[in-house]
């Protein structure tokens, strides 16, 4: 999907190329593929598109002071991004770069897809009694005993004579 | 006492506490930690902590042996007022014949069941209780029932019951108040040799303790356990032995104790008639329950088998540590691992020292089973199963019998035959002698006395019919059976990695399917008398998993033909072997008791004896004797070890102490195997799918699709989703 934008500094309302919208700024303390991140809102602002960009790597211009943020969210494109890059521009204005970030954007239609699950973390998915070849084993090996009843004894025996 | 548990094996994860008591052992060095152990419980949340409410101790799962070694309960039903009953339910979980050790704790109820208290089953006269307290004389162990809960409180050895009212008693009213109205102590203690009991019962009201005819049920103990039985309401303390304890013959001693202390225990108390219908009782002493009216007495009393004082001691001493069903000892071990209780045997004869438990640590099992000599030399070597097809039974004698090894009894057999003067008779009678063997069997061979007849001919000796036993059929004989633990609850308990061996006397080392790990097995032998053989099948349930054959007896060729001069150098020589094999015999059990170069002397020396006497038989015959009996016997097979050993072979696990035994961080970054088919949603942490299809995905773009599908299939952390 590709959106034309005005140059840098111009600024148009309406949607589309130039277009305002309100973005919300995350700092998202979770790896990238985590389903239902951990993320902490900074701050709602306005952010410009910038030039053509497409929607899976856009580049928006924001007014922005305030706390560092690493991740934000365009609820006009129902999308999340990880900031990949900033730009500082003329007084407050921020350029940031986005890669979108799939996992997060789409986690309740991931959440209920059915997989075939190859490994889990959980107990509960453990399938124990496979052969798991990633389990690390030592080649050497420990030995358990039981001992169990004496059988032979220690008594001198008896001596059997058969007769027709 | 007989351990039946490997600790090491199945304790990975159960953690216990254990007593004030038995702490103040450990700290004052007297416990070491293993041998705490032994005196530990589980801790509440652990199934078996509430195990005496309503179950024995199943000594085949897979427990501690602390709690594998602890007591086994006998349960009163309340439908079934039939004292026996109680023994018959706990040998109804026992399979028949098979040697158990364990603790049995049984509970009468009434005035009658005391009567009827005997050990009438097959095990009873293996029953008994311990000789001593030795180590742990003088301790004062307390149980306190608060209704189902158990009040912690410890007296100190010099001190009295009487500071039972200040420590507790708030928490008693705390209870009562609770609504819970009735409080019954019990304290069984031990001084030196002599069991005491002391029970109370206590009753709701603003003056708990001391109201109501149960007052004054405390005293001291130095004021109380003799001899004030008569006085019981303010005497609780009962002394329940006569004397020094010096043995446990269930006749003389179990007997005694029931059926004259317990009876005038109960006496003093159906005479005060104030103790009511009991609630229940969890494992130990006297549980009370007064609803509202009193007419009629109930209760539990308790006889100890066994090693059960120790156990018993331990049982009250940790329950002391549970409060409201909450564990609140501050001191927990937390692992068994790498703890293994040595020299445990299912022999119920045997004593257990504390010097049983001993520590491993990784592969460092201690003691390592000693290879066996004989057949199966080493570790490695003849693990599998050996078949046999056919049975040689049915040899078709009509008489056999048996004797101990006894040389004398061999001479008057020799000198009746050769001084039987009735023509051609004393021809005859040798011919039809036609096996004589050295036999060690599995067990005693049941026999039944009887005179020696050969033929229909009873020679005699000094004038006198020749007394020896005659056998009766072939035995089979079981043992077991033993529970092969799993350790890691996975692919790991099974072969290719871990495999078990099981070590079967007279035949040698055999593997075992893989398929027993996590079950038992038992060992039947059945055995062949004459022929000296014996044949031993392992069983997993009711089916066979492996099979060996091996030699009980050392075959006595002897001859028979020309009776005449020849007679008598039979004689001669069949008295030699006879002695001569004894001498084997003999080195055979020292070897077997020493397992040195001593013992294996004494065999080679008295297999010489045996050679030299075969030789004196050899010498004695000619072409014209017919040797009946075949080869001697292969002797080595009862040279080895005389027990039944099962080693399983795991895989090392000595870097990861606890379950799943795999390495820090492994199932959150790699994962464990699951294939199974799920929504994403289920699961929880990492996943790692195969073959994704994202089409469920309506909104994504197909660079997005294909960006979830490979988190999806390279690992993908599912948390939970926000609220």
């Amino acid at each position: 999907m590709i959106i034309s934008a005005v140059l840098f500094g111009s600024r148009q309302t309406g949607k589309g190329s130039g277009d305002l919208m309100t973005i919300t700024l995350y700092n998202n303390s979770s790896a990238y593929n985590t389903l239902y991140k951990s993320l902490d809102k900074v701050k709602d602002v306005t952010a410009e598109i910038k030039g053509t960009c497409s929607v899976d790597n856009p580049t928006i211009l924001i007014d922005y002071t305030g706390p560092s943020f690493n991740y934000f969210y365009i609820s006009e494109w129902e999308r999340y991004y990880r900031v990949t890059n900033r730009q500082a521009g003329p007084g407050q204005t921020v350029a940031i770069t986005g890669q979108s970030d799939p996992v997060q954007s789409f986690a309740s239609g991931i959440a209920n897809l059915d997989v075939m699950i190859v490994r889990a973390e959980s107990e509960a998915l453990r399938s124990p009694e496979l052969a798991d070849n990633m389990i690390p084993l030592e080649s050497d090996m420990q030995i358990d005993k039981i001992t169990g009843d004496n059988v032979i004894g220690s008594g001198n025996g008896m001596i059997v004579i058969g007769v027709i | 006492m007989a351990i039946t548990e490997v600790g090491n094996i199945t304790q990975h994860s159960i953690k216990i506490g254990y007593s004030d008591t038995f702490a103040k052992l450990h700290n004052d060095g007297d416990l070491t930690v293993d041998e705490l152990i032994r005196y530990a419980w589980c801790a509440s949340e652990e199934p078996y902590t509430n195990a005496v409410l309503n179950t024995d101790i199943n000594i085949g799962n897979q427990q501690s042996a602390a709690v594998a070694t602890l007591l086994s309960y006998i349960q009163r039903v309340s439908s079934q007022t039939d004292f026996d009953y109680k023994f018959t339910y706990v040998n109804d979980r026992l399979t028949a014949g098979k040697p158990y050790s364990f603790n049995i704790l049984v509970y009468a109820e009434s005035s009658s069941d005391y009567n009827a208290f005997t050990i009438n089953s097959d095990n009873g006269t293996k029953y008994r209780l311990v000789t001593s307290i030795d180590s742990i004389q003088k301790i004062y162990a307390y149980v306190h029932e608060v209704n189902k809960r158990n009040v912690s409180y410890t007296l100190p050895s010099s001190g009295t019951i009487d500071q039972y009212y200040s420590d507790t008693y708030q928490r008693l009213r705390s209870t009562i108040d609770n609504g819970e109205i009735y409080v019954y102590p019990m304290t069984v203690y031990v001084i030196e040799d002599h069991f005491y009991i002391s029970a109370g019962a206590c009753f709701s009201g603003n003056n708990l303790p001391r109201e109501g005819s149960m007052s004054n049920n405390f005293y001291s103990v130095q004021n109380s356990y003799v001899p004030q039985r008569n006085s019981w309401l303010g005497d609780m303390t009962y002394r329940c032995t006569y004397g020094v304890i010096t043995n446990y013959e269930k006749d003389s001693y179990l007997l005694r104790w029931a059926g004259n202390d317990i009876a005038e225990f109960l006496s003093e108390r159906n005479n005060a008639n104030s103790i009511n219908y009991y609630q229940y009782s969890d494992d130990i002493g006297l549980l009370i329950k007064a609803d509202g009216t009193i007419s009629y007495f109930t209760w539990y009393m308790f006889v100890k088998t066994e090693n059960s004082i120790y156990n018993l001691l331990a049982l009250m001493g940790l329950k002391c540590k549970f409060e409201s069903g909450e564990h609140v000892s501050d001191t927990l071990i937390p692992v068994i691992s790498n703890t293994m209780v040595t020299g445990y045997t299912f022999d119920p004869e045997a004593e257990t020292e504390f010097s049983d438990i001993t520590d491993v640590t990784g592969n460092n099992i201690s003691p390592v089973p000693p290879a066996p000599p004989g057949p199966s030399g080493d570790d490695e070597d003849n693990t599998d199963p050996v078949s046999t097809t056919g049975a040689p039974f049915g040899t078709g004698l009509a008489h056999y019998y048996v004797t101990t090894v006894d040389s004398a009894v061999l001479g008057q057999i020799s000198e009746a035959l050769g001084s039987w003067d009735i023509g051609n008779t004393k021809k005859d009678l040798y011919r039809n002698l036609i096996s004589c063997k050295i036999l060690k069997p599995p067990a005693g061979i049941p026999s039944t006395p009887s005179t020696f007849e050969i033929y229909g001919v009873k020679p005699q000796y000094n004038g006198a019919d020749i007394s020896i036993p005659a056998v009766n059929g072939n035995p089979d004989i079981t043992f077991g059976p033993y529970s092969i633990s799993r350790k890691f609850n996975d692919f790991r308990d099974y072969a290719p990695y871990t495999r078990a061996e099981i070590f079967l006397p007279y035949c040698g080392w055999c593997a075992l399917p893989s398929h027993v790990v996590g079950r038992s097995v038992s060992v039947s032998y059945f055995t062949d008398v004459i022929a000296g053989t014996v044949k031993a099948v392992v069983f997993c349930g009711e089916n066979p998993v492996a099979e060996a054959a091996g030699v009980m007896a050392y075959d006595i060729p002897f001859a028979a033909q020309n009776v005449g001069a020849k007679i008598q150098a039979a004689n001669t020589g069949m008295l030699a072997y006879g002695k001569a094999a004894l001498q084997l015999s003999a080195g055979i059990g020292q070897a077997v008791a020493t397992k040195g170069k001593q013992g294996i002397g004494s065999i080679v020396n008295g297999a010489f004896g045996v050679a030299a006497g075969y030789n004196q038989l050899s010498m004695a015959a000619n072409e014209n004797y017919t040797e009946i009996s075949g080869k001697a016997g292969d002797g080595c097979a009862l040279a080895g070890i005389d027990t039944i050993i099962i080693k399983i072979v795991r895989p090392k696990y000595g870097a990861y102490t606890t379950a799943p035994y795999v390495p820090d961080g492994f199932a959150h970054t790699v994962g464990f195997l699951s294939m199974k088919e799920a929504k994403v949603s289920a699961a929880s942490g990492l996943i790692l799918c195969d073959n994704v299809d994202t089409s469920g995905i309506g909104k994504a773009t197909d660079a997005e699709r294909a960006e979830i599908k490979r988190v999806l299939e390279t690992g993908l952390y599912v948390n939970n989703p926000p609220e």
